[in-house]
């Protein structure tokens, strides 16, 4: 399921043709002056929610703290993991600048949380700009596992990282990417692999495990929730046009998960209008929720429907087959 | 050429932290209200086609509707990617609660 990789038309989408529709898009639902209110940037509700997302994974970490040793170790590190692997959720949302009004705390956080969830923060704000950035549907049952897992992110981050850092960049990849931030790019890989092999060699030389069991092995343990996550919010959505209301969905869930994922589940919402931060999409909600693609449904739910969706048209194609 | 004043609005439509999109002689022109100083650039971001005044005004920068590309608004410049192509800024004053613009080149020797 990669993501723009799908669609080969991709480089168009970020045509001026492209813009004036997504923006026209945008207008058929909600006028410039009913969504003005909600665009005000602030810096509360980031430190608010930035604080609380840190002092769950300081929690979670106390407990692999306290497990370790026992039979709990495996459970707290898988919690810890999840905790973790939401970070991606304060990465995308400062990517589009929204996270905090102050620009330089919304990059040191977007920098911090791109090294710890292992995502080139400029590179995936480059990627970010492509407005049909959606999930196609799993074409296979393997197809899901290898995204769900993260395994595909793994292969692909690190390669990125790893051929960026070498000043390469796949032509697929370039198309993203304008001339001037290349440099960016190819440093920001550098400066990540750096702080990667330098936690690597200061662990070997301290003979200490606390980055593998505080960081590392959580995080791969704990990234796929939010890969399931992410999967229901687009998954199964319109593919290939540019409908608003239809575009990503919107799932029902417990506010802390909600917290976690720094409402992203208003995912619909969010792709209205990316320039709304995540702190006023509930109130967007309120304002156009009516209007989007919103399901009544739990992530979990939703995430049936997805495989259910998906082994039920490999089952008409296979009677359609065998007819 | 003789110098030019343009008269594009009065200071009452656009509110502080707003932008207003305005048609001057051809020119697609952005003025600006950054606390009560009156600013005005080109209209059209420079990364990919898209209208600044259906931006967001926050302090001096205004962020484009479409990528979030920011530019600073006195001076035109490229403050955050994907932009990284300035923006052409245009003379601006204020009389009687009017503001007027002043195209590129107009006033000139
Ligand atoms: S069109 Fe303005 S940033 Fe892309």
């Amino acid at each position: 399921m990669e993501a723009a990789a799908a669609n080969p038309e991709t480089q168009k989408l970020t045509s001026p043709e492209a813009n004036a529709k997504l923006l026209a898009a945008q207008r058929e639902i909600i006028s410039r002056g009913r969504l003005k209110p909600f665009t005000k940037r602030t810096d509360r509700h980031g430190l608010i929610y930035l604080g609380g997302h840190m002092s769950i994974i300081f929690g979670t970490g106390y407990l692999v703290y306290l497990a370790t040793g026992t039979g709990w170790l495996i459970p707290a590190i898988s919690l810890h993991g999840v905790v973790l692997g939401h970070l991606f959720a304060p990465m995308h949302e400062c990517s589009h600048g929204t996270a905090f009004r102050t620009r330089w705390l919304n990059e040191t956080v977007h920098w911090i949380t791109g090294i710890l969830v292992v995502w080139p923060p400029t590179y995936f704000r480059e990627l970010g700009k492509d407005p049909q950035f959606v999930l196609p549907s799993p074409s296979s049952l393997m197809d899901y596992v290898y995204y769900v897992t993260a395994t595909q992110l793994w292969i692909k981050n690190i390669g990125w990282i790893l051929r960026h850092s070498m000043g390469r960049i796949r032509p697929f990849n370039r198309q993203f990417v304008p001339e001037d931030q290349l440099p960016k790019i190819f440093l920001e890989a550098r400066v990540m692999l750096a702080i990667y092999a330098g936690l690597a060699v200061v662990s070997v030389a301290l003979e200490t495990w606390a980055v593998a069991i505080y960081w590392a092995i959580p995080t791969v343990i704990g990234v796929p929730v939010a890969r399931a996550l992410r999967v229901a919010d687009h998954t199964g959505c319109t593919e290939g046009k540019l409908d608003l209301r239809t575009y990503a969905r919107t799932v029902k869930t417990d506010p802390l998960t909600r917290f976690l994922c720094w409402n992203m589940p208003y995912h619909c919402e969010h792709h209205l209008a990316p320039s709304v931060p995540f702190h006023a999409l509930p109130a967007l909600h309120a304002e156009v929720g009516h209007e989007m693609n919103s399901v009544e449904k739990g992530y979990w739910a939703v995430q049936w429907d997805v495989l259910r969706d998906h082994l039920e048209r490999k089952f008409r194609f296979r009677l359609v087959q065998s007819i | 050429m003789a110098e030019e004043w343009h008269l594009v609005a009065s200071t009452d439509d656009i509110e502080e932290e707003d932008v207003l999109g305005v048609n001057v002689e051809g020119t697609a022109v952005a003025v600006y209200n950054v606390k009560g100083e009156f600013y005005a650039t080109e209209n059209v971001c420079t990364h990919a086609f898209a209208f600044l005044s259906e931006g967001i005004v926050i302090d001096d920068i205004i962020e484009c509707p479409v990528h979030q590309g920011r530019f600073h608004i006195p001076t035109g410049k490229p403050k955050g990617a994907p932009v990284s192509v300035a923006l052409d800024t245009y003379a601006t004053k204020v009389e009687n609660g009017k503001i007027y613009v002043r195209l590129k080149g107009e006033g000139d020797p």
